[in-house]
């Protein structure tokens, strides 16, 4: 049997998986923690501004289990708030159960608390993955879906240090770079400072620890925006952050929460003793990462070099998606760039040619253009992201931006790629 | 980069060591001088340690008084020795692959000769030693001896070979190498794996360690290893049995022999084997220990973790 190892079960991990196993190969996930989709436990912001589109266009292209899930699980639809429109906020403390099951039905091969070390290469190829407890997995193609963030002596010294996130290097060891143990050298993000790295760019606060009347006003609307003491703006944190797309005037001058079943605090993070004088959150504690107040994960710091087929450069049988395959930024971007790599390695496992999407798609212009702009200096240090910024500015200017679902089918149709994710 | 490897001191008391001073830490990438992660330690960051302990490094294995108890001649050349010792560093040493440094007294440091724990109990190690040159000669007419350690790599393997259970295990030994085997095999038996010694007494006239191994259920073969029909009899043994672990004990002749048997028969067992290299600091600093694995580069086998197969 034709078998396909993936690497990282985050959503770009889940998806890849997906789209593999519907085409009919063998398909083994491996995940260095006990929980699937990685940072999508913390996360849940989809749909907002161009990752509607986005997230469209890919159901349209035959991706859309994942998004049935996150539609799903959202506890809050079409919310606005500081520059950003019909978000949808999925529930993070209910959804990875019912990605794990998905993927278990469908007949993946789950592996969790597997942590892949090495890479066993035979020329150009790799022939197979060592694990961290000895045991070697084979495969005919690999997808590094392994992400870009940590480990600890990177968070430390890129950033405030190990702040605990839901990654927890501690426990379950270090992030690998397979690509670099493959031999290819990974592409490192930098802030605007020139500095490497970024530090992801929300934090959660536990619902609980809220006065009553903020979290009755989250669970009802969505969002809470909270003025920040005057003394205590800092402006010059925004530089820092992963999420461009929230590093706007308005999230430096207040608090903004989202509920995603936890508080979803929109700033890297933010000293425990100086939020505490904020009326409301005297009593907050943070619930991720669980040193919130110092600091937070840092990531881009392993990004490997790609084709838009996303497969990577200088190895024959290895793709990427995720945050290895570039600059991005969120679960959609993830779920988008790891349909196509699990596309893609099933149409190179059969001898077919690999698909590139065109830039008449938001999601094919974003592969594209993430790409174009990492071989710049300026373009390390932008994110790109569907959801705001430089990217999302690109999507209204091309005339990509949409909310009209006729129009995405259209789209989609008029370029011959309906369902493509399902044919071969 | 040279590849980052497992340290056999990573997370223990004696980590982040020198070596993360001088940026030539076994196990971190960035403590080796680069820029960015790239380790296989699993627990907590060594920079981490090293930095939240404000760069200080932790001591080099302490210098402890021995007193010679008693000693048996067991061939020529060939003595016991059983030394008290303190409880604590004895407490460290109750591990598989644990040796010390021993000199007498009033030596300077180059005597330092790097001797397996034999045997341990409550309050003594034994160790089994030939008397060959400068470093062994005399010792055995010292009441007290200096003993420094505790140093853990006398086996060498690329995991540790003490967390191995419920697997069948080969060791095979010739030689000197039986005073690297009773602690082994003791604790291997206790972690449930099933035990066969292939055993060779080599150039000695002694098998003195069958005097020590009390459980009645190990197998237990006599043969000469380098002679033909004691290799067959090894090969089909390796090839004909579900063995997960080998572990050879003896000389670098030996070591080769099983290895290359092992990497033709049966590419999945894994492989340890006794640590032959000229150890003199054991803290990998001094280069004595270097060797050159298949890769090309160089490894100190003091302290590294590393499969035997990458270096026979």
């Amino acid at each position: 049997m034709t078998t396909l190892v993936i690497i990282g079960g985050g959503w770009a991990g889940c998806a890849a998986s997906i789209i593999a196993k519907k085409l009919g190969v063998h398909v083994i996930l491996l995940e260095k923690t006990d929980m699937l989709i990685g940072l999508g436990n913390v996360g849940g912001i989809m749909r907002n501004n161009g990752r509607f589109t986005a997230a469209e266009e890919n159901i349209f292209l035959g991706a859309r289990e994942l998004f049935e899930i996150t539609d799903k699980f959202s506890i809050h639809k079409n919310i606005s708030f500081p520059g950003h429109k019909h978000a949808y906020l999925y529930d993070v403390t209910k959804i990875e159960p019912a990605v794990r099951k998905l993927l278990i039905e469908l007949g993946i091969e789950v592996k969790l608390k597997k942590r892949v070390i090495d890479v066993i290469m035979e020329g150009k190829d790799i022939e197979g993955v060592v694990l961290s407890d000895g045991e070697t997995v084979y495969g005919k193609a690999f997808i590094d879906t392994t992400g870009s963030t940590g480990p600890m002596g990177n968070c430390f010294k890129y950033g405030n240090g190990c702040a605990m996130c839901i990654l927890r290097c501690p426990s379950f060891g270090p992030r690998v770079s397979i690509s670099q143990k493959a031999g290819v050298k990974d592409i490192v993000g930098m802030k605007k400072d020139g500095s490497f790295g970024a530090f992801s760019g929300s934090c959660k606060l536990n619902k609980d620890s809220l006065s009553a009347d903020i979290k009755d006003k989250l669970e009802r609307e969505g969002v809470v925006i909270l003025p920040v003491p005057k003394e205590d703006i800092k402006m010059d944190k925004l530089t820092k952050k992963v999420c461009q797309q929230y590093a706007l005037k308005e999230y430096g001058e207040n608090i903004i929460l989202l509920d995603t079943g936890h508080a979803k605090m929109m700033t890297s993070f933010y000293p425990l003793e100086k939020l505490r004088k904020i009326k409301g959150l005297e009593n907050a504690r943070y619930e991720d990462p669980y040193s919130g107040g110092i600091g937070n994960s840092v990531r881009y710091l392993s990004i490997a070099p790609r084709q838009n087929t996303m497969k990577v450069n200088g190895v024959n049988n290895l793709f990427c998606g995720g945050e290895k395959s570039g600059l991005f930024v969120g679960h959609t971007e993830a779920i988008s760039t790891g349909s196509l790599a699990g596309y893609n390695s099933v149409r190179y496992i059969l001898g077919k040619r690999l698909l590139e999407l065109p830039t008449e798609l938001a999601v094919g212009d974003l592969i594209y253009y993430g790409n174009y702009m990492i071989q710049t200096e300026e373009g390390l240090k932008d994110r790109y992201t569907f959801a705001g910024s430089t990217y999302f500015n690109r999507m209204i200017e091309k005339g990509l931006y949409t909310t009209d679902l006729h129009k995405i089918k259209s789209r989609v149709e008029n370029l011959g790629l309906l369902n493509i994710y399902e044919k071969l | 980069m040279d590849k980052t490897y497992n340290c056999i001191d990573a997370g223990s008391k004696y980590c982040p060591c020198n070596l993360a001073n001088t940026m030539n830490c076994i196990s971190c990438s960035h403590l080796a001088g680069e820029d960015f992660c790239d380790c296989s330690w699993n627990g907590v960051c060594i920079l981490y340690e090293y930095y939240m302990n404000n760069k200080q490094y932790s001591d080099f294995k302490k210098t402890y008084r021995g007193i010679v108890i008693g000693k048996v001649f067991l061939d020529k050349n060939l003595i016991l020795l059983k030394i008290k010792l303190d409880k604590k560093l004895l407490n460290e040493l109750n591990t598989i692959g644990s040796y010390v440094f021993i000199r007498k007294v009033n030596c300077s440091n180059y005597y330092d000769t790097p001797m397996s724990i034999f045997n341990i109990d409550e309050d003594y190690i034994y160790i089994v030693y030939q008397e060959i040159g400068p470093k062994t000669k005399n010792i055995q007419c010292e009441e007290e001896l200096s003993i420094r350690g505790p140093y853990w790599n006398g086996i060498i393997g690329e995991h540790k070979l003490s967390k191995v259970s419920n697997s069948n295990i080969l060791i095979i030994v010739r030689g000197i190498g039986q005073s690297s085997i009773l602690i082994p095999l003791n604790k291997l038996i206790k972690r449930n794996n099933k035990v066969v010694l292939f055993l060779d007494k080599g150039k000695l006239n002694s098998l003195y360690c069958l005097n020590y191994i009390s459980d009645k259920n190990i197998r237990i073969e006599m043969l000469d290893l380098f002679s033909s029909e004691g290799e067959k009899k090894l090969i089909d043994f390796i090839r004909e049995n579900p063995i997960d672990v080998v572990l050879s004990a003896g000389s670098e002749m030996l070591h080769r022999n099983v290895t290359a048997i092992v990497k033709e028969s049966r590419k999945d067992i894994k492989i340890f084997v006794t640590n032959n290299n000229i150890l003199c600091c054991g803290e990998g600093i001094c280069g004595s220990c270097t060797r050159k694995i298949d890769s090309g580069e160089r490894i100190k086998t003091c302290k590294t973790l590393i499969d035997p197969k990458q270096m026979y």
